[in-house]
Order: C-alpha cells, then structure tokens, then sequence
C-alpha cells in the first residue's frame, strides 16, 4: 500500500510540473463533439441530441489510445523501468499505481465533464446520471487493457499504431455495455444489467492485468 | 513428466515428425473434402427453403468451425511456450495465427456470398458475423504483433501473451455482441437433442469438417516447417538438406 502511495505521488508531481496535460482530454472531447456536429449537421437535430452520449463514449477510447504508451516509455527512457524490474516485489504494485495515475488524466476529466457537457447539449438528467456512471465503470477497463498493450510493444519505435490495432478489438465489450446502458436509459428501459457488467469487466481485468503487464515488461525488456 | 516430454521436442525432431505426418494429413483430406464435395453438391437434395444456395456451408460451416479451434491450439501453443519457451511451439503460435486468419477470412467470404441471394446483401451487423470479424482481427493483431520485433523469440512470446489476454477476452467478445444484436439463423449442427437438419446433407457436413481439420493439420505442420528452415538455416543439419 505504501509503495502505492509513494508512487502515485511520483507520478503526480510529474504531471504538476509540466502542467496543463488535465486539460488536454476535455479539449479534446469538445473538438470531437464539434467534428461529429459538423458531420451530421445535415441531419435532424434530434438524432444529434440521441448520439451525443455515443459520441462521449468514442471520444472516450481514443483519448485512452492517445497517449497509453506514454504509462511505460517515459521510465523505459531513462532506465527506471529496469530497476522496477530488478525488484520485483513492488512491480505489480507500481504498475496499477501507473495505470491509476493514467486513468486519472485521460480519462476521469472527460468522466467529470461529460455529463454537463451532454446536459448542456440538451440530454435528459437522468440518462446524464447513467452516463457518468458508466464511463466511472467503463474508463478504468479501458485504461487497464491498454496498459498491456503498451507493455508489449514498450520497446518498438512505432508503437502507436500497432497498440490502437492491438487494443481496440479488445475494447468492444466496454463498449457495447457503455453504450447499451446509456440507450436503454434514454429509451427508459431497464439498464442495470449493463452496469452490473461494466463492473464485472473491471474487476476481471483488474485481477488480470497487473500479472499480464509485469510478464510483458519482462519479455519485452529482456 | 510434461516438461521432460516437452523439452524433447527440438526443431530437428520436429522437422522429421512432420515429414511422416504431413503427406497423410494431405491425402486424407483430399479424400475426405472430395467425397463430401461429390455427396454435397450432387447428391444431397436441394433445400426447400434456400434453394441450391445451402451448399456453400460445405465450406462455410467447417472454415467457421476450424477458426475457433485454430484459437484453441494457438492458446495451448501459447500457454506452452510462455511457460517452457521451447522454440517449436514458439513458430507453432505464429503459424496457428496465420491458418486461422485466413479460415476467419474464408468464413467472411463464403458467408457474405450467401447472404446476398438469402438476406440481400453482402454484410449485415449480426452478432456472429461482427465477432467473427473481431476474431479476424485479433488474428491479424496477432501476427502483426509478432513481426513487429526485430528478435523472432521475443516477438512469438509477446504474441502469446496477447493470445492468452485475447483467449479470456473472446467469450466475453462473443456474448457482449450477441447481447447487442441478433439476427443468424440458430445453430442447427451443434444443438442438444436431434440437429434441426436432414442426415442427407448432415453426413457430408461432418466428413468435409474431419477433412478440413486434417487440412489445417498439414496447413499448420507445412508452415511451421518453412519457417523452422528460414530461422534454423545456419544450422548443420540445415545445411545437410
């Protein structure tokens, strides 16, 4: 526990100093929302209104991918990946304090922001609720299966692409629960289930993960 | 006893094994596809529904059936070569990778040429038809995954690593798209009780599913080979061949 805390710090102390890296993600989920108004804006305004909490949803994943490799190249850079590894008690530990830390940035503004930013749009209050409970469910998912990943291709210089083809099949699931919970909400259909589900894939790859990062570093750092 | 029994298995042991099997698995898939081609396509009846458009299952329905249990050996393969690392079924895992994507290809092809006559078009946002497509790409995230290293050894290991992740990940795939949408007919081979077919068209159904396994057994042994010979070829006993 207190080599999570200590950490967690690290890494937050790293983000204050460079500074604005929070804000990032909620410029980015406004350019996404204007992008995909502009591209439908030929349409009804109806259907915008039903799309939005769709659009968050996506604006979700690729924020996710964005910048997932950055959880281990920056310590594969200068070295401290390796003495992670060297005592490897702590590994496991560390990289969910990394994980953490990376859902913390990416994603848990776009969690905050959303449901006013889909209030604003014109979404009913309660769909909103549905909303941000489950991007709060569905975003560590995602932050957890990309960390894999980006532990498997740590090494490589162009990663970027090859993680988002590696990552994004194994994001469907979240998805469709995500989504499928914040459309029965609208339509007022029973959308508990989706949620229940939501958890369960986050305490699956929550068991997972650590294990599966910690083997891939290994592999790919030997 | 597994990892005594496994160790043994060298590339050179491999090599000569899979030169007795592969000519068998060859001639007895031939036979086998080609009797259940003949009794498919000229001696079992038409459909009443679907007219003559069914007989593309004898090629559908066994390329569907072998994508998944492609997954399966891959995952042994995996799982083996993760926890032993014997060089063999390092090259198996990448092998397995590569005939199964492309049965997942031909199950995507066969499929949408017979939905165009039964449905009306060539693609539809099905469950099983989207999964099938997610399974394709894992297949290719797969093998891009492993290409991607300069050293062959460590890129098959992290392809098994995310074969294993990808293994956990397909029922959970496969049951969050049937719960987004539905629209395949009904199993109709593998269904408790009597299958919802006739014997007819069922017996040539099984025999070309036994051929194309015993096809993809070849497929597997020939394509590890290739690739044992090209990362071997300094060896001496390369050299001897």
């Amino acid at each position: 526990m207190n080599n999570f805390l200590v950490s967690i710090t690290k890494e937050f102390a790293l983000v204050k100093r460079s500074g604005y890296e929070a804000f990032v993600p909620i410029i980015y989920l406004f350019l996404i929302m204007l992008f995909f108004s502009i591209a439908i804006g030929y349409m009804s305004k109806n259907i915008f209104n039903e799309l939005v909490p769709l659009f968050t949803w996506i604006a979700c994943l690729l924020i996710c991918i964005l910048n997932i490799e950055k959880i281990f190249s920056d310590d594969f850079d200068d070295g401290t990946l390796e003495i992670l590894l060297i005592n490897f008690d702590v590994l496991e530990i560390n990289i969910l304090a990394k994980i953490f830390s990376h859902w913390m940035l990416s994603n848990f503004p776009i969690v905050i922001i959303a449901p006013i930013v889909t209030i604003v749009l014109g979404l009913d209050t309660n769909t909103a609720l549905v909303l941000f409970i489950s991007l709060l469910l569905g975003t560590p998912t995602l932050s957890l299966i990309g960390s894999i990943a980006a532990a498997l291709t740590v090494g490589l210089k162009n990663n970027k692409i090859l993680i988002s083809i590696v990552v994004l099949p194994l994001y469907v699931p979240v998805l469709i629960f995500g989504t499928s919970a914040v459309n029965n909400s609208y339509l007022e259909m029973p959308y508990t289930s989706e949620l229940y589900l939501l958890g369960i894939l986050f305490l699956i790859f929550l068991l997972i993960t650590p294990f599966a990062c910690s083997k891939a570093l290994k592999i790919s750092l030997d | 006893m597994f990892r005594e029994l496994l160790e043994k298995i060298s590339p050179y042991g491999f090599y000569t094994f899979s030169s007795y099997v592969i000519p068998w698995a060859l001639l007895i898939s031939f036979f086998l596809i080609s009797y259940s081609f003949y009794n498919g396509l000229f001696v079992a009846p038409s459909d009443y529904q679907q007219g003559d458009a069914y007989r593309i299952m004898y090629v559908h329905v066994p390329s569907a059936w072998l994508s998944l249990f492609s997954y399966t050996v891959l995952f042994f393969c995996a799982v083996v070569s993760i926890i032993w690392r014997i060089k063999v079924f390092e090259i198996l895992v990448v092998s397995s990778a590569k005939i199964g994507a492309f049965f997942t290809l031909l199950t995507l092809i066969t499929g949408s040429i017979w939905g165009k006559p039964m449905w009306g078009t060539w693609w539809v946002w099905d469950a099983r038809l989207t999964s099938e497509l997610i399974l394709f790409f894992i297949y290719i995230s797969i093998i891009i995954l492993n290409y991607s290293f300069d050293d062959y050894r460590k890129g098959a290991r992290a392809a098994s690593i995310l074969a294993i992740i990808g293994f956990i990940n397909i029922p959970i795939i496969h049951f969050s798209v049937e719960w987004w949408n539905t629209l395949h007919q009904g199993p109709s081979v593998m269904k408790f009780g009597t299958p919802s077919i006739s014997t007819e068209m069922l017996i040539p159904l099984i025999y070309s599913a036994i051929g194309f396994t015993f096809y993809f057994i070849g497929a597997i042994l020939l394509s590890a080979r290739n690739m044992i010979l090209i990362r071997e070829r300094n060896k001496s006993w390369v050299k001897k061949i």
